[in-house]
């Protein structure tokens, strides 16, 4: 398993990756568990990529497609802990437009 | 900056789980053949990371030789990043344009366009969208390979060379002036 599960409220699952190398090589297989997470909760998603070092072009496209199935079951997928090699990337393509992200669990949960 | 005009280049094995290790290898290159000003320079070693990251996937991603290849050169303005590799002609949008402005990919927040300046000449354009609003969820792409090295290069181009059946993507970044 590439995400652990930390948490489960009343309101939202917390997720934690132990991936350091998020890549065309797991991107396939992390997107499927954590859709199967949303799936098997079935509400909104709070994941911590902290452990992410290193992320590609393939996991950002699993992280939005993964996003995608989370808004059509009418969840979401909050992200927290990016480091700033990470949050760059988001920014750099606009995609923290895109995803709720927040510097961790408590500032994602407090609203 | 100062800076040792030189050139490597990397062979790697077309395995996607040699990815990271082969992206370490040619950061340590550059950071050893700039000195310290590239490590000390978040925004160019930022830049440098997500190109070479974005090279190598594209290599590992879509390359059918046994090996991703990767040529390396610094001088005292530029660092250039190719990729190249064996095969067929790498078509981006529609098949078959001559020359033209071709749409790689469009949404609330960027489009990214193939620029034809010949059959097998392209240099790659982005047009930032200037809306603030959170995009539609389901219009955004979930392709972001070259829109990055478009994004993080001063040019970014391919070249398909037809005589040795080459595929070559150049990312050029500019130095500060010292």
């Amino acid at each position: 398993m590439m995400i652990d599960i930390e948490n489960v409220t009343d309101s939202y699952v917390s997720l934690k990756s132990n991936v350091t190398e998020a890549n065309l090589n797991n991107s396939e297989k992390f997107k499927a568990e954590l859709i199967a997470f949303i799936d098997e909760h079935n509400k909104k998603v709070v994941l911590d990529l902290s452990s992410i070092s290193y992320m590609d072009s393939s996991f950002l496209g699993a992280l939005v497609s993964s996003l995608k199935h989370a808004i059509a079951s009418k969840n979401d997928i909050l992200l927290v802990g990016l480091k700033p090699d990470i949050h760059n990337l988001f920014s750099l393509i606009r995609l923290d437009k895109v995803f709720k992200i927040y510097k961790n669990l408590t500032e994602a949960t407090a609203i | 900056m100062r800076i040792t005009t030189t050139r490597k280049e990397f062979i790697f094995l077309n395995d996607s789980l040699v990815l990271t290790p082969s992206l370490k290898q040619v950061l340590a290159f550059l950071e050893d053949s700039t000195g310290a000003s590239l490590v000390e320079n978040y925004e160019l070693h930022f830049k440098v990371k997500s190109i070479t990251t974005e090279l190598l996937t594209n290599g590992f991603k879509h390359s059918h030789a046994n090996t991703v290849n990767l040529l390396v050169d610094i001088d005292s303005s530029h660092i250039i990043i190719q990729k190249y590799d064996s095969g067929p002609p790498v078509t981006f949008g529609k098949p078959g344009p001559v020359a033209g402005k071709v749409q790689l990919s469009y949404d609330i927040m960027c489009r990214l366009f193939a620029n034809y300046t010949g059959e097998h000449n392209v240099s790659f354009s982005i047009e930032e969208c200037t809306d603030d609003e959170i995009p539609d969820i389901e219009s955004v792409t979930e392709h972001f390979g070259l829109l990055i090295i478009a994004k993080c290069a001063d040019e970014f181009t391919y070249h398909y060379n037809a005589e040795n059946r080459l595929n070559l993507f150049t990312a050029v970044i500019k130095l500060p002036s010292a």
